[in-house]
């Protein structure tokens, strides 16, 4: 059985538009027009998943949010123009599980849909597999023994350099490595300064595992400090 | 109208009633004073009035002290003028040599013929008088002296003295005269049944009486008496106080003195005064008296305390029309001001003073016996003194109620033209003018002070010195006072000048502390700092308001352009065949893609410039952030052939700054790079630290032509190429300048023909 999507947005054309995105990849889709109508529908039909808009006639997003968050748990994706830090925190604060800005990246959004809805329904199935040589981390999964990586289900194909850097920094998620260190623990040398060696291949990992390369969910750059793994991304 | 006119006529009518209460009060007054001053118990002052009854008043201790004095002549010339109770012409006067040798005596007999003869005579009241139409002095023999042996009437006294001995006839005749006088006198006042006051006298040879029954015992039963005996010390009395000196008297003309004889005295007064004598009178006019000194006292602190009270009242009213009216109604005099009111009044009682004299003083004259001339004479002029006073004390109050009295006053204006002159003048002028006046005085003052201590050597010109001397150090001090106080005025305004210039436009200069041209000062440089801040805040105030514009705005656009993308992808999906439509499709995906970039710049833009962004600053290594932005972009410079050559150091350099925002301003820079390189040519990235400071420099060769300035390439919205059809926002360089100073850090950017330098420089942390 299809999940059910609720998209809620004053914007006719962008509702629509999510509802051809999200029917390609087999979801079912309802929509409405602001807040209110949105709290109607989910009082009817129980749905798995809302996409709302922030800036919306009478109730807003986040009181929508704030609503839905009373008396349910099911996965909140915020789809907003407002792009400042203030704003994505706010939303994220008051119980949203993700935000998105507009113009958003159409494959984007249905991959945090399907990363969303996936978290929600299949939860805790994951980390079951008593195997060691398992490491996962969100939907970021890697397999040591068959030197498999998969991000939701899909597997990426990495060289074996990116690969030993991905599972240097998924083995101590939440660590940051500095470039030097990464090149010590992977080349086994001593770095001798000025390289984009490990920068580089950072941005290559970057651009197969991540959605938006623009902003990690799982690899991040902690700017003239270093790399890391987020442990809850 | 109507209703308004009868408050003001009942008012003005009240204060008429007043002003004529007021000189009614006035002549009261001065009644009562006149009745006082008149009074013949005037400067006993008021314990007179204290005593009960007349016999312990003054006056009848005088009358006594002078009736005594009176009785005691008589018992003194008793036996010289008298013969069994009857006067003796034949009693021998005095004894006086004619010629030396040859002693001539005179009788009463004689010496009454010779005074007929030379003109003195007694008159009714026993008073010598010498008859002036006798020519005394050109007569013959008139200044002959004798030697005079002895006389009748002063056996006490010996002739001591040669002067004392010779005397003329007429002054012995004269002498002789008095005593009868004196004599004849005592002996009718003191006749029983014409006098109160009774006496017996008692000496062991003699004995004076003018009642026989009159004893020690009896004595107390009239009203006052005084008993004197040779065995006590005091005298046994009832008077107000004790007449010692009668004791010495009744010793004195006691006969057998020498012999040591007793004495004894009885003086009473019958109180109920039978007899129509001086105690009579006196006790009538005493009682008369009093009163009148009473009713003049009355009259005198009434008069005064009507005349408190009304001028009160009449002060608190003048100027008003009616009792509730807040309005003071002035005639031209009040609006002449305070020194010329003061002189006004001064004429007036100089002109009444003069009309006093000429005209006042004659009538006073003409009504009042001379004796109190001069006292009437004094009290018109007080009158008249306090007369021009109040009128011009009203006129004042009027100016001091309508707040006129200071403002009209010379001398306000004169201090106001001071002020306004030195105003005018120049901070040098008035410097100068400062000076010259000190050194003017100082030269002066000194001069005075050498004049005076080398002429006069007298203690008050001492005195007068060193006071000269106390005031030129004051004059001075305070001078010094002033200027020192004008210059610290002065380093207030210079150091507000100061914390001004270094962007401190909150000035608010206290200008009650400041005077003068300084006080203007003062003022212009709070108004500058007003106007500073106005335009500060304004200037704030639009760039928030451009800031939330272009965020509004820049949501508004976002909406649109995010269908715009969807459904470019919804067409791109369905693979159209056309290659045409896939051409366009591509178009529509990088300008709308464009779009996008440019609406996020702009608000990042205008973000940084206004510093409206939050700056999470630690330390960290900028070396490792170049490297990873190198990482960032090598691929992406390779796709159009550039070459990134990178010079940094092996080791760590740390600064203090948000990697996010720093990654962002590197980003840009190399962006720029990217766009606008020349193909195939190299960018050099490189970084170097001298004297704490950490430089990052990336230079390129532009692909176009870099016609414009330097600064003009960090101003929003310019590009190096003026046709705007490449990618980009003309805004990358601006925010990155902006975030680069928002860090703290320093953004330069430098154009040498079509090389194109940027540099970032940060204060290197010391770790």
């Amino acid at each position: 059985m299809a999940e059910k999507i609720l998209v809620c947005d004053d914007d006719r054309e962008i509702v629509e538009a999510i509802e051809i995105y999200l029917k390609q990849e087999g979801y079912e889709v309802l929509k409405a027009y602001d807040g209110y109508e949105a709290l109607k529908i989910m009082e009817k039909t129980p749905v798995d998943l809302l996409i709302v808009d922030v800036m919306m006639p009478g109730l807003d997003g986040i009181r929508t949010t704030l609503k839905v968050r009373e008396s349910s748990s099911i996965p909140i994706i915020i789809l907003s123009a407002k792009s400042e830090d203030s704003d994505k925190i706010l939303g994220l604060n008051i119980g949203a599980d993700d935000y998105l800005t507009k113009p958003f990246n159409p494959a984007e959004l249905t991959a945090r849909v399907k990363s969303q809805l996936r978290r929600y329904t299949k939860l805790g199935n994951m980390s079951e597999k008593p195997d060691s040589h398992i490491f996962s981390v969100g939907d970021l999964e890697i397999d040591d023994d068959t030197k498999e990586v998969k991000v939701s289900g899909n597997p990426i194909k990495l060289t074996p350099i990116e690969y030993n850097i991905l599972l240097l920094l998924v083995r101590n998620a939440g660590k940051v490595f500095s470039i030097d260190d990464i090149y010590e623990q992977i080349w086994n040398e001593e770095a001798i300064g000025a390289d984009n060696t490990v920068a580089v291949h950072i941005r290559h990992i970057r651009e197969k595992i991540e959605i938006n390369p623009r902003e990690p969910r799982y690899l991040k750059v902690v700017w003239g400090v270093g790399y890391k793994i987020e442990k809850q991304p | 109208m109507s209703k308004n006119k009868n408050p003001r006529f009942r008012f003005a009518l009240k204060k008429t009633i007043l002003a004529i209460l007021h000189i009614l009060a006035l002549a009261v007054f001065v009644t009562g004073v006149s009745l006082i001053y008149c009074n013949d118990n005037f400067k006993k002052g008021l314990i007179w009035m204290n005593s009960e009854t007349y016999e312990d008043s003054p006056a009848f201790a005088e009358l006594l002290g002078d009736d005594t004095d009176s009785l005691f002549d008589y018992i003194r010339y008793r036996d010289v003028f008298e013969t069994d109770g009857k006067l003796d012409t034949e009693k021998e006067m005095f004894s006086f040599d004619v010629t030396p040798g040859t002693e001539q005596t005179y009788t009463l007999d004689d010496v009454l013929q010779y005074a007929e003869q030379r003109g003195y005579y007694l008159d009714n009241s026993y008073r010598l008088v010498a008859d002036k139409s006798v020519q005394r002095e050109t007569s013959s023999g008139a200044n002959q002296t004798y030697m005079v042996n002895w006389r009748a009437y002063n056996s006490n006294k010996s002739l001591k003295e040669p002067g004392d001995a010779y005397m003329t006839l007429d002054a012995l005749t004269a002498e002789t005269m008095s005593c009868l006088g004196k004599y004849s006198a005592a002996k009718s006042k003191f006749n029983t049944g014409t006098s109160n006051l009774f006496y017996t006298v008692t000496y062991d040879s003699a004995s004076f009486t003018n009642l026989d029954t009159l004893t020690a015992d009896t004595a107390k039963s009239y009203g006052r008496y005084a008993i004197f005996t040779s065995s006590t010390v005091l005298p046994e009395n009832n008077l107000s106080y004790t007449p010692t000196e009668l004791t010495n008297m009744v010793q004195e003309c006691n006969p057998d003195k020498e012999s040591g004889g007793s004495y004894s005295a009885v003086l009473a007064v019958d109180t109920s005064y039978p007899q129509q004598d001086d105690f009579y009178y006196g006790k009538i006019s005493y009682g008369h008296q009093r009163n009148i000194y009473f009713i003049g006292l009355i009259l005198m602190l009434s008069g005064l305390a009507t005349l408190l009270v009304t001028l009160v009242l009449l002060i608190l009213m003048s100027g008003h029309t009616t009792r509730k009216s807040q309005e003071i109604v002035l005639n031209r005099v009040d609006r002449l001001g305070p020194e010329t009111n003061a002189l006004l009044c001064a004429v007036m009682i100089i002109l009444c003073l003069f009309l006093a004299e000429k005209i006042g003083n004659r009538l006073l004259h003409m009504s009042i016996p001379s004796v109190y001339w001069h006292f009437a004479e004094n009290m018109l002029a007080y009158i008249l003194i306090y007369l021009c006073i109040l009128v011009t004390l009203f006129s004042l109050v009027r100016g001091f109620k309508a707040g006129i009295l200071w403002k009209n006053s010379f001398l306000r204006r004169f201090k106001n033209n001071t002020a306004k002159f030195f105003l005018d003048i120049s901070f040098a002028r008035r410097s100068a003018f400062y000076f010259w006046l000190t050194l003017l005085f100082n030269v002066l003052l000194t001069f005075l002070i050498v004049f005076l201590s080398l002429k006069n050597h007298t203690l008050t010109s001492r005195f007068i010195v060193a006071g000269l001397i106390l005031f030129l150090f004051l004059f001075n001090a305070f001078q010094f006072r002033k200027k020192f106080e004008r210059d610290e005025q002065m380093d207030d305004i210079s150091d507000a000048i100061k914390s001004m210039a270094e962007g401190d436009t909150d000035i608010n200069l206290d200008l009650k502390e400041y005077s003068g041209k300084e006080a203007v000062m003062a003022g212009s440089l709070n108004h500058i700092g007003q106007g500073l801040q106005t335009a500060l805040n304004d200037a704030v105030k639009s760039e928030r308001m451009k800031a939330d514009l272009i965020t509004n705005v820049s949501h508004d656009i976002k909406t649109p352009l995010t269908s715009i993308i969807n459904y470019v992808d919804l067409i791109k999906r369905e693979h159209p065949s056309d290659p045409k439509i896939q051409e366009y499709l591509t178009v529509l995906d990088q300008k709308s893609q464009h779009l996008k970039t440019l609406t996020e710049d702009l608000v990042e833009a205008s973000k940084a410039s206004t510093g409206n962004i939050s700056i999470d600053a630690r330390d960290i290594d900028f070396v490792e952030l170049v490297e990873q932005t190198n990482g960032e972009f090598e691929e992406k410079y390779a796709d159009r052939g550039l070459e990134l050559l990178a010079d940094l150091p092996s080791k760590s350099i740390l600064i203090h700054a948000d990697g996010q925002h720093l990654w962002r301003v590197l980003e840009n820079l190399y962006s720029n790079a990217y766009k606008y390189a020349a193909g195939k040519s190299r960018v050099y990235v490189n970084m170097a630290e001298k004297d704490g400071s950490v430089f990052f420099t990336i230079k390129n060769v532009s692909e176009h032509e870099l016609n414009i300035s330097p600064e003009e390439l960090t101003e929003r919205f310019v590009r190096g190429d003026q046709s705007r059809t490449t990618e980009g926002s003309g805004l990358g360089l601006s925010i990155a300048k902006s975030l680069t100073e928002l860090q703290g850090g320093k953004f330069e950017l430098s154009i040498d023909g079509d090389l194109f330098k940027a540099s970032v420089t940060f204060p290197e942390v010391q770790a």
